[in-house]
């Protein structure tokens, strides 16, 4: 590993690309020390011989058969906790190899010259695979669930770099097959050239105006069509210019041969990259709703399906954020559920369970409403006079803002509707209908297995590691990740004990608590003021996130701010995990800007306990001074977190700031 | 003293079951069975501070084993006893004075007196010299030296012993029991009005539109809060629920119905709002002698959180919460367990209570402490009845109202047993 280090860190000035595979080392040296971010972009354009595009960064870390290095899951250090870990994949050279040779590439024009490039060059041959003109691999993908490889085809160098799934899996105490790999290489041709214009154009603003719904539409499409024949041009450059703006990849194999095409590769690249750039700028995520503009606010009322409730009592300084909405107004929404002809009865559903709560959790609620469209999607068809594209995207944008009426989206949601517009304006223009629909279909269904279900799996095996016997693992409110963590670990055999931390109004960790228990898991109950008592014998603290955002923060349930500042007062390493979906480009210093509002009332009332009801007996003149505040989020400042835990591996927190930048390239 | 002995033992069961709500209630309560106590102790002719200290010592040893928790209870004997020696003291200083008049007059035993004046007044002189008196800025300004009003000192019992002899005694032995009791009801007086005392400073502390964070609910919060508010001033409270006894609520409702802007959050959300809120203000349980808080709990996390956001974070504290005691291990030590019902329905989880791994040990546990400890590196300012102080400045303040020789008090009691 030390050797692997020096290696790459020689390479550090060269490409930002290897800058990002190398920061995990750095951290290990000195943990919270910035390295010198390299500037940006140019880096690895620059470079004559620019490195080839080798789409696995982890190759790029590991480079040579780095047979020295043993597995992470053998040595002791794997149980400690690090702040980063990243799996050396260590049978490089072995996996690659396989993988390439393995590959079966239906109707690939070039199978043999690739399997010969693959014992080289193997990252080389992949990027071959990703010109597809078509996404014939859909149906095996879909079945090919181990794959945890991203949509994101950035986010493939740099969170490879991380921890490559496969190396990932190395470390994990079960042992995957190798077959995983194949399979991903199996998923990624389509992806890859999807992907690759999906970067190009622009995405979608997570709030949509259903008002401009046709506008966008058009500029959607235009931009789809732009962008198309942007990476038509790439792909007609160079043998592997699917990838336009994709940044450098790894110095190491750069030695053993260098392709011919490689410096034509790079030239074209930069073309290629400054338009995408640019793009990407206008595309800065959309200003949200101020609730406290009038104007604003009184239009989206006149749309709106839900009949707005009364802004009463609310508190002054969140007045810009949308009311709480509660299930008071179930009975007349269910009234009208014929009457909403617009909105597909599953997506009509989901909404309403949104609006009463009995969908909760990040990725029981993203699952849900991508099924829904799922659902929506097969019932579609094309109005005469209409295109698909067009009219399917402004039919998404009516039943987003529906479920945005019942509850604000998460920002997890707000990136798998990025993902699914995206779908739909990439969709080629030469499908029929039922090709289109099908196609988006298994798009959905391959989002919510790689992302979410696999995505979690991965996880799991990740944080398993970081569990040793006898420890006191404390965790917050409910987080379905930390849950399948700690049933894992049970299953492992692994001794340790479990401490529920809760808070009202909430209190999901009582469900937690009881499933937990359920298993035959010795745990420990309180609520969050004792969270300084307990923190004594916690040795790790394992928590939820809905969102990480671009800047480091931990956007998550409200309290998990409290619980992370008390472990780092008491010195307890505190993990995250979240999935990578969930990552957002977004950067927030407060819990205030931006949040979600719960039920005041819920503050008001302390069920179970009669002797607390101070509250009831005020009148109404004197509740007009009274404000309930019932927040749903909060801001984990990064300096709190000692470690995520994504599906693309384990990274510190410097570490996440690079990954998550490279990956906002993709939008 | 039959009588005494009822009340003593009334009291000791309130305390022991944890009748009696609040440090302030306890402490004016200790105070008054005290009184009584003092009052129906026989005096004899010789050492009476001695008797006196005695039989208030023995009292107040059951009554701080009745509730080691509530350090009020402690704070409360150890200034009885405190003004025990004080008052013997000075009357003994009293009759020293009269005496030298006696001996300039007459000098049929002046050997002996005079012996015994050099003594005590060197006695005396040292005791104010090791009782690390703080020099305040009133002596310095008026000049006037302050030995003479030194009191306590460790060997002022026996120095007193020595010289009652001489002294007329049936009048003194009438008088200090007189003088204590005196000194007791100004001590009870004192913690009624602490809260006003401190209400009083609210203004110098509050400025126009402050947003002022608090957590659960304090009597003397409340009074600060409301005292500010009568002067005029507009401000905002973020009032924190308190979980899992919630006087927040309770505390938000005063609030309200004074006309105070009151916003009631979760415990949970302290640390998203305390990046604008101006100042936290919160009442303690115990004000430990290194200036550490003992404060219900929840509150190491909203200092902690005031800290990390440099939101001052100011602790009122009436002078009968000041404890003379340092603090070793106060999350344990200073703690109490309540009763898990007040986080965990029984009835609803009482099917996963019989959940054994084995070994017969329940899978469940729920802690429920009443208390944190702040360490007074958070802590930014103590507002007591004599005006606001450091935590740094806690254990010279704690210096004036305590004697050296009772601060052992508890540590005997405990060896003892």
């Amino acid at each position: 590993m030390n050797s692997n280090h020096n290696f790459d860190f020689s390479h550090f000035s060269y490409s930002k690309k290897s800058a990002v595979s190398n920061e995990p080392k750095h951290l290990m040296d000195a943990r919270r020390v910035t390295p010198a971010v390299p500037r940006v972009r140019q880096v690895g354009f620059f470079t004559p011989n620019a490195p080839t595009q080798q789409p696995g960064p982890i190759r790029s870390q590991s480079g040579p058969p780095n047979s020295d290095s043993p597995p992470l899951s053998d040595s002791p250090a794997s149980n400690s906790l690090s702040p980063v870990m990243i799996p050396p994949s260590r049978h490089l050279s072995d996996n690659l190899g396989e993988r390439t040779a393995a590959v079966p590439v239906p109707g690939r024009e070039n199978a043999g010259e690739h399997a010969t490039v693959g014992s080289y060059n193997p990252s080389e041959s992949v990027l071959r695979l990703e010109s597809p003109p078509s996404r014939i691999g859909d149906g095996e993908i879909s079945e090919g669930t181990e794959s945890s490889l991203g949509w994101y085809r950035r986010s493939n160098s740099a969170k490879f770099a991380s921890s490559f799934p496969g190396g990932g899996f190395n470390l994990s105490p079960v042992k995957q097959p190798e077959s995983i790999a194949v399979v991903e290489a199996k998923n990624q041709p389509p992806e890859k050239s999807e992907v690759q214009k999906e970067q190009a154009t622009n995405s979608k603003p997570l709030k949509a105006k259903t008002t401009k719904a046709e506008r966008r539409a058009l500029q959607e499409s235009q931009r789809a069509a732009k962008a198309a024949s942007k990476a038509e041009v790439n792909k007609s450059g160079t043998p592997g210019g699917a990838a336009p703006s994709k940044p450098v990849k790894q110095p190491p194999q750069r030695k053993d041969g260098p392709p011919a095409a490689a410096s034509i590769a790079a030239s074209e690249r930069i073309g290629a990259d400054r338009p995408a750039e640019k793009e990407r700028k206008k595309d800065a995520p959309p200003p949200r709703m101020q609730f406290d503009d009038e104007s604003r606010v009184g239009k989206a009322k006149r749309r709106s399906v839900l009949n707005q409730p009364e802004a009463r009592n609310r508190v002054e300084l969140f007045r810009h954020l949308p009311p709480h909405k509660n299930g008071t107004q179930l009975p007349y929404l269910e009234s009208k559920f014929f009457e909403l002809h617009e909105k597909h009865p599953a997506v009509y559903k989901v909404g309403l369970k949104y609006l009463i709560g009995e969908l909760s959790g990040g990725n029981a609620r993203c699952i849900a409403m991508l099924q829904a469209f799922q659902q929506a999607i097969r019932d579609y068809s094309t109005p005469p006079e209409k295109t698909l594209i067009r009219d399917l995207t402004s039919k998404i944008n009516g039943f987003v803002s529906f479920l945005i009426e019942c509850r604000p989206l998460s920002m997890s949601m707000g990136n798998a509707i990025r993902f699914l517009k995206n779908r739909v304006a990439k969709l080629p223009i030469t499908l029929s209908e039922s090709e289109a629909k099908a196609a988006l279909s298994s798009d959905i269904d391959r989002f919510i297995n790689e992302k979410i279900v696999l995505a979690d799996k991965v996880i799991v095996r990740h944080a398993a590691t970081k569990i040793r016997d006898g420890d006191v693992l404390m965790t917050y409110g409910s987080s379905c990740v930390v849950e399948m963590i700690l049933l894992y670990a049970h299953e492992l055999g692994k001794q340790f004990r479990v401490v529920v931390v809760d808070s009202r109004p909430m209190l999901e960790g009582q469900k937690l608590l009881r499933r937990l228990v359920a298993k035959g898991l010795s745990c420990t109950y309180t609520q969050i003021n004792v969270i300084s008592y307990i923190m004594h014998e916690v040795t790790r603290v394992f928590l939820g996130a809905s969102s990480i955002l671009s800047n480091g923060t931990a956007y998550s349930r409200v309290g998990t701010a409290s619980v992370a500042m008390v472990a780092y007062a008491f010195h307890v390493p505190v993990l995250i995990c979240c999935e990578a979906y969930k990552f957002h480009e977004r950067v927030q210093l407060d819990s205030i800007c931006f949040n979600e509002l719960g039920d005041p009332d819920a503050i008001a009332k302390v069920p179970g306990r009669v002797d607390v009801s101070y509250l009831d007996t005020l009148t109404d003149k004197q509740k007009e001074n009274l404000e309930l505040l019932n927040l749903k989020y909060d801001a984990t400042p990064s300096d709190y977190i000692s470690m995520i835990i994504t599906d693309y591996g384990m990274v510190s927190n410097i570490l996440i700031y690079l990954t998550l930048f490279w990956w906002g390239l993709l939008y | 003293m039959p009588d005494t002995q009822v009340l003593v033992n009334d009291f000791l069961n309130k305390l022991k079951k944890r009748k009696i709500e609040g440090s302030q209630a306890t402490a004016k309560q200790t105070a008054e069975l005290l009184r009584s106590v003092i009052s129906q102790t026989r005096v004899p002719y010789t050492n009476q501070a001695g008797a006196l200290i005695d039989s208030v010592k023995a009292v107040g040893e059951r009554l701080i084993a009745a509730n080691p928790v509530e350090l009020a209870v402690g704070n409360i004997v150890r200034r009885v006893l405190h003004i025990i020696r004080e008052e013997d003291l000075s009357l003994t200083t009293a009759a020293m004075a009269g005496l030298n008049v006696v001996a300039v007059s007459d000098d049929e035993d002046d050997a002996d007196q005079d012996d015994c004046q050099v003594l005590s007044a060197a006695a005396v002189a040292a005791a104010s010299r090791s009782t690390l008196r703080p020099p305040s800025l009133q002596t310095l300004l008026e000049d006037v030296p302050d030995s003479a009003a030194i009191p306590h000192t460790s060997s002022s019992g026996g120095d007193s012993e020595g010289k009652s002899k001489s002294a007329d005694k049936s009048s003194r032995s009438r008088k200090l029991k007189h003088d204590v009791i005196e000194a007791v009801n100004e001590l009870i007086q004192d913690i009624n009005t602490c809260h006003e005392q401190i209400a009083e400073q609210a203004v110098e502390h509050i400025h126009q539109n402050e947003v002022i964070l608090t957590l659960g609910s304090s009597r003397t919060v409340l009074q600060f809060l409301c005292a500010a508010k009568e002067k005029k001033r507009s401000f905002r409270v973020f009032v924190a629920e308190g979980a899992p006894r919630y006087q927040g609520h309770l505390l938000a409702k005063e609030l309200v119905t004074r006309g105070l802007q009151t916003t009631l959050i979760t415990d949970s959300a302290v640390f998203a709002m305390i990046s604008r809120v101006n100042m936290v203000i919160v009442g303690a349980h115990a004000v430990m002698a290194n200036g550490g808080v003992i404060a219900p709990v929840g509150m190491n996390m909203v200092a902690l959180a005031a800290q990390k956001h440099a939101v001052p974070f100011v602790v009122l504290a009436g002078s009968h919460k000041l404890c003379p005691l340092y603090p070793h291990n106060p999350e344990v030590l200073l703690n109490e367990l309540r009763s898990p019902s007040e986080l965990l329905d029984f009835g609803e989880f009482s099917d996963c209570m019989d959940f054994g791994s084995g070994n017969g040990a329940p899978l469940i546990h729920v802690v429920n402490p009443t208390f944190d400890y702040v360490p007074p590196k958070l802590v930014s300012l103590f507002i007591t009845d004599t005006g606001g102080h450091n935590p740094s400045y806690m254990y010279r303040l704690i210096a004036d109202y305590y004697s050296a020789d009772d601060l052992v008090l508890q540590g005997r009691r405990t060896s003892g047993n």
